[in-house]
């Protein structure tokens, strides 16, 4: 099976023996922006994740042009006051490290890869014939 | 003026949208001068491997949990 972001998310989110969900909605919603502020996000971001993110910045009282290190604490005082599910977030962050860690497996086999594929291409071995007396 | 067209823009000048907040750009910004220093997240909320994570890797696995 392959390891992507998204069965990892999905592993996560996977409800226990009973069916009942681990984590609610709100649980895995209050750490999405720790996941986006720290790993970035590329442009042209989905809808549900700026809400998301817009709910995050008004509830931690971050406003646009507050300065980077008001931000950051403002973060450090929001999630103070609020602390994540631990369990979810150790979950989280397990998960972070998987897919980092897959990335590099990809990347390194693909170095490789091409690495043998520029590697010249041995020719056959020769045989040198070994004289059985003096000339 | 209708009134969805309303409330979309009460919405939009009294929440900035993600760009506007500058998280993520200012969060990019890690090790230049100006940027949120990560370094200084409490324990707790901290993802020591995050920083190492590719975009589209983020979008897939944050776009998914937010459906949860």
């Amino acid at each position: 099976m392959t390891t992507t972001p998204e069965s990892i998310a999905e592993h996560i989110l996977r409800s226990d023996l009973e069916g009942k969900r681990r984590y609610d909605s709100a649980s895995v919603r209050h750490v999405l922006p720790l996941i986006v502020l720290q790993g970035g996000y590329p442009p042209g971001v989905n809808p549900r994740v700026d809400t998301i993110m817009r709910d995050f910045a008004e509830a931690a009282g971050i406003t646009p042009k507050m300065s980077a290190r008001a931000m950051t604490k403002a973060i450090n005082e929001y999630y103070k006051g609020h602390p994540p599910n631990p369990e979810l977030m150790a979950e989280v962050s397990e998960g972070v490290q998987a897919i980092v860690m897959t990335r590099i497996g990809a990347e390194s086999a693909r170095h490789l890869r091409t690495h043998a594929r520029e590697a010249k291409t041995p020719g056959p071995v020769r045989r040198q014939a070994i004289p059985l007396h003096d000339a | 003026m209708p009134q969805k067209s309303l409330e979309l823009t009460a919405r939009n000048t009294t929440r900035p949208s993600l760009e506007l907040i500058g998280l993520v750009e200012k969060s990019s910004e890690h090790g230049s001068e100006g940027g949120i220093d990560l370094a200084e997240l409490m324990e707790p909320v901290s993802m020591r491997y995050a920083p190492h994570l590719d975009r589209a890797d983020v979008r897939a696995f944050v776009d998914r949990l937010a459906f949860a």
